[in-house]
């Protein structure tokens, strides 16, 4: 793989204080990670609860900046998808579609492009306009990831979440999101199933306790964890 | 950065929005709230206790609507990064969003309070005179120091909560403390130097020259205390920058 790089992370460590006194420990939740994210690639994230998954998401989201070591993102649009990102049940559907694209870093005219075809993928064009504490938890998921697939970042990180809403919606979502997974577009995927991982990934990164143990192949993790 | 203050200012008019609706009488509020604020303060002052200060009730108006614009601003903002919740764990933005955000809700929401308290002394006799034309003047110096304790509030309460415990006794010192409720007059010569070494009782003075008097405010001493809330707003602008994303350490623990 030749591809151009679009995320470098080196020897990088994170670490949260565990309460407010200042004399509390410092816990290391990320110890010296390095690793390169080529275009078009996916990268699977896998290991054990608290192994620091979702902490590696926020440092390739820029919302964790590393103590040591240096993210250089070249520019890219890095975002975690998210259902409800921000989203106030006062207001209608669209608005929140609209403050959903915002947060995500577009601009209100790219959102604006995009509505009619959100609004079709949702399935909701009846109650856009109705307040959101109308919407049932499954229809605020298909507002949300219908804003999610249309806006698209150049680096998506998938946390534990594919296929939202019901039975029908969860179909079309979950071959939406593996569609865009397989194309060019650039995923980071933490889960915790191991048959999707290996079956979406290109490579696989397998943490443990906030390091690094190895980056492996697809069918080798599969073979290791069997 | 441009696509920050869109996201400011959509989310502030959607703040208003979804207020409004949460009325049978909507925005009406914004006019219907501080006008029967003042009708009561006209009858306790005007009417039973029946004040003789020449004009008291519009001199304790002028400083309670200039004296709620900071105090409700300054509240709703500083627990306004702590209360943001999971979304700053989910998206890389500048944590002067949330202030922001209040801050411009707020600004809203006063310029309305402003426009009646104007119709209430206007009906009351007094004329617009010359010197309402520093009024902007005196509106922008204030949105400033607004804007200076507003972010310096939110940005701190964070890695330290015990200052909102703090921050809260310091507002009702700083009510006491900037002479709305009593003439300025009282207050003895030799202390008055230090008196309006408070910002909120030098501006609200201001005003009270402006819209009572018709008096222009010492000009020098306001800009040199914009200048100082200048100041702090960039100092506070640089530690938000150099903190942003500390942030998320200590909100979502």
């Amino acid at each position: 793989m030749n591809s151009e790089i679009v995320l470098d992370i080196s020897s990088v460590g994170v670490k949260f204080r565990e309460s407010f006194s200042i004399f509390s420990k410092e816990k290391t939740i990320l110890n010296d990670i390095s690793l390169t994210l080529r275009k078009g690639e996916t990268l699977g994230v896998f290991g054990s609860n608290g192994a620091g998954k979702s902490t590696l998401l926020s440092l390739m989201a820029g919302v964790v900046s590393p103590d040591v070591g240096t993210v250089n993102h070249f520019g890219n649009k890095i975002a975690l998808l998210n259902l409800n990102l921000g989203m106030d049940v006062r207001l209608s559907g669209r608005r929140n579609a609209v403050l959903q694209g915002l947060f995500l870093g577009f601009s209100f005219d790219e959102i604006t492009e995009k509505m009619a075809s959100i609004i079709e993928l949702s399935g909701l064009e009846n109650v856009i306009d109705c307040p959101f504490y109308t919407y049932s938890s499954g229809m605020k998921a298909r507002l949300g990831f219908s804003v999610a697939y249309y806006l698209d970042t150049d680096i998506l990180l998938i946390d534990e979440m594919l296929g939202v809403g019901d039975i029908e919606f969860r179909k079309k979502s979950t071959y939406l999101l593996k569609q865009k997974i397989n194309s060019d577009q650039t995923v980071v995927l933490v889960t915790h199933n191991i048959k999707l991982l290996s079956h979406l990934s290109d490579r696989v990164l397998w943490l443990e306790d906030g390091r690094v143990a190895k980056i492996t192949t697809p069918e080798e993790l599969v073979s290791l964890t069997d | 950065m441009l696509n920050f203050w869109t996201l400011v200012f959509y989310k502030a008019t959607s703040n208003l929005k979804a207020e409004s609706k949460k009325t049978y009488l909507s925005f009406m509020w914004w006019f219907f709230e501080p006008m029967l604020l003042m009708a009561i303060y006209y009858l306790v002052f005007g009417i039973v206790l029946n004040v003789k200060t020449e004009d008291f009730v519009a001199y304790l108006l002028v400083g309670l609507v200039v004296w709620q614009w900071f105090f409700r601003t300054v509240t709703n903002s500083s627990s306004s990064i702590l209360e943001s919740g999971a979304i700053i764990g989910k998206v890389a933005i500048s944590k002067i969003f949330f202030p922001a955000v209040v801050i411009i809700t707020d600004l809203f929401k006063s310029i309305f309070v402003f426009f009646v308290l104007v119709c209430y002394l206007l009906i009351s006799g007094y004329e617009i005179n010359y010197a309402y034309y520093i009024l902007p003047v005196l509106f922008v110096s204030q949105l400033l120091l607004i804007i200076s304790i507003s972010l310096w509030s939110s940005l701190i309460i964070p890695f330290l909560p015990d200052m909102k415990i703090l921050i809260n006794s310091l507002l009702m010192a700083a009510m006491f403390g900037s002479g709305i409720f009593y003439s300025t007059d009282l207050i003895p010569e030799d202390i008055k130097a230090y008196f309006y070494l408070n910002p909120m009782a030098y501006i609200i003075d201001c005003f009270r020259k402006v819209l009572l008097h018709g008096q222009l405010p010492d000009l020098i001493y306001l800009a040199k205390m914009t200048l100082v809330f200048v100041l702090f707003i960039l100092l506070a602008l640089m530690f938000a920058k150099r903190f942003n994303n500390s942030y998320i350490k200590v909100v979502l623990r």
